[in-house]
């Protein structure tokens, strides 16, 4: 699954120290448009490009997306530039999206459906069903996410099992 | 005809200008008037050479917004994107903020006849005992959170050639300041908050933007109201009875008994009230601590001999400025877009590109404290 990640999600997880936990998901490929980096402070932005470097993140050409699609989904909705960009390319329908704003995944739903849009913390469940860390792990770096001011849902701890 | 295509049109540019600006080649940009869409990074390349906002190109009524054109009225036709972006940020700020129907009463009981020094430093003075009625002669260090938690709104004026700026629209004051030294900036913003209280009283929109020459300079002023502002600001940031104290006690600490007062002196003195050495020099001009046109001669002789004020008080080991700190969204105004983003009315990525501002920022206006600056990790 190719899944286009917003800046809310990427900072959410870089926030937790969650970013090689999720990029290493079997049959998942972070994908990023590059203008999330600039929305990035350099600590984050640093590690997207490191994770570029090792093929672990992919970063989408700006050229896949046709700028009157672009400018009529923002017209739309009155969403931010990233999140359309993301919305853009889910409509193209080779993409999943993964986002952590919630009236950017309404909107997305309704282009798409359910199936296709996801949040950091359905990434972080995913980690702990492909054994790549426990429940309390992945309970551990959404708190974090949460402590670090993500918008997220309350979850208890028993949500992270599989 | 594509959007991109009715935004073209509508500039009073030929294609080849707008090949020059957006360094995109004339065929391509007559290929995107004849209604080809373009890409995504070509619409970067526009909006960048022409200084606007993407959201620009996506409906007209973004780029006819009145306050938009009331900013570009007021700073003059020459496309500024410092202008177009405080512009956004005013508009998106009241679609945030609940409606009201006027100014904080406290913006409108400065009154003054002329202006004249005398009538800024009163005006300075009465300002001051409202903000700080216990501290007549402290630094003012704190001028950012102190209008803030009397309801003005603060942003940063970036990739501008303005230094700052002054709005009032639909009740709501507005101060931006470009980020540079944190004495330069402090000035900046006592300078725009003169701008509040003196020239945008009665009226429901108004905006001023300053280049830098008019903020704080020691030569002559252009116009009578930046020369009376400065006036305030000056006072307002440096107190007569204050600096008078304080540089009679750094003379006794240094054992200076030269009767003029001297470039160490004012170095000391701009570093405790946490301003540049040509607004201290030159508000101990207007004390006649120096004589007339001392200021700029100190100046000129500290940039000769020394590189600058800066390099000599750094050479002098001389105590740093407290640290002014002008956030990018003051906290008044971000918490509550956040939670417009936690209701789902508007998403993150709107805030942030609006209020020109990053996503950690509105989530440490989330948190208690300062908020976060950086990754959790």
């Amino acid at each position: 699954m190719d899944l286009i990640t917003d800046a809310s999600s990427i900072i959410n997880l870089s926030n937790a120290g969650a970013l090689d936990l999720v990029t290493a998901l079997p049959d998942v490929t972070i994908c990023v448009c590059p203008l999330v980096v600039g929305e990035c402070e350099p600590t984050c932005a640093a590690e997207l490009l490191a994770h570029q470097e090792q093929g672990t993140i992919r970063f989408v050409d700006a050229d896949e997306i046709a700028s009157e699609i672009f400018l009529s989904l923002l017209d739309e909705h009155e969403l931010g530039e990233g999140e359309t960009e993301c919305l853009a390319l889910l409509l193209n329908g080779d993409y999943s999206f993964c986002c952590d704003d919630g009236k950017a995944r309404s909107v997305g739903i309704a282009l798409s459906d359910e199936s296709h849009v996801m949040g950091s913390i359905r990434l972080l469940r995913r980690a702990v069903e492909a054994g790549l860390c426990a429940p309390d792990e992945a309970f551990q770096y959404y708190q974090r996410m949460k402590d670090a001011g993500g918008f997220l849902p309350d979850v208890p701890r028993e949500w992270f099992e599989p | 005809m594509s959007r991109v295509a009715t935004f073209l049109r509508q500039l009073p540019m030929s294609p080849d200008e707008i090949a020059t600006k957006s360094r995109l080649s004339s065929e391509r940009i007559r290929a995107f008037l004849e209604g080809e869409d373009p890409t995504l990074a070509d619409l970067r390349a526009l909006a960048r050479g022409l200084k606007v906002p993407l959201h620009s190109f996506a409906s007209e009524s973004a780029s006819k917004s009145e306050l938009g054109m009331l900013f570009r009225q007021t700073a003059s036709s020459r496309p500024d994107r410092g202008v177009e972006a405080a512009a956004d940020f005013v508009d998106a700020a009241l679609r945030l903020l609940p409606p009201r129907a006027a100014p904080p009463e406290w913006l409108l009981v400065f009154r003054f006849e002329q202006e004249t020094y005398a009538e800024a430093a009163r005006l300075a003075d009465e300002f001051r005992q409202m903000l700080l009625p216990d501290q007549p002669d402290d630094p003012l260090t704190e001028l950012p959170q102190l209008v803030v938690d009397r309801g003005v709104i603060l942003g940063r004026l970036e990739t501008s050639r303005f230094e700052g700026a002054s709005v009032v629209a639909d009740g709501y004051p507005f101060v931006f300041v470009s980020p540079r030294f944190s004495g330069r900036m402090l000035f900046t913003l006592a300078h725009e908050v003169g701008h509040l209280i003196t020239h945008h009283r009665g009226s429901n929109r108004s905006a001023t933007f300053d280049l830098a020459g008019q903020i704080g300079r020691l030569g002559r002023y252009r116009s009578q109201s930046e020369y009376f502002v400065n006036a305030f600001a000056s006072v307002l940031l440096l107190p007569a009875r204050g600096v008078g104290k304080f540089l009679q006690q750094v003379r006794k600490t240094l054992r200076i008994t030269n009767s003029a007062i001297g470039d160490v002196e004012i170095l000391y003195l701009s570093r405790f009230y946490g301003v540049s050495f040509e607004v201290a020099a030159r508000r101990c001009e207007d004390l006649q601590l120096l004589p007339s046109g001392g200021a700029k001669s100190l100046s000129d002789y500290l940039r000769d001999n020394f590189g600058g004020p800066e390099k000599r008080a750094a050479s002098l080991g001389l105590p740093g400025r407290a640290n002014v700190h002008i956030p990018r969204v003051s906290r008044n105004l971000l918490e509550i877009a956040a939670r417009k983003v936690e209701q789902g009315e508007v998403s993150i990525g709107w805030v942030t590109d609006r209020l020109n501002c990053s996503i950690n920022d509105v989530y440490g206006s989330r948190i208690s404290g300062e908020g976060r600056r950086g990754p959790h990790h």
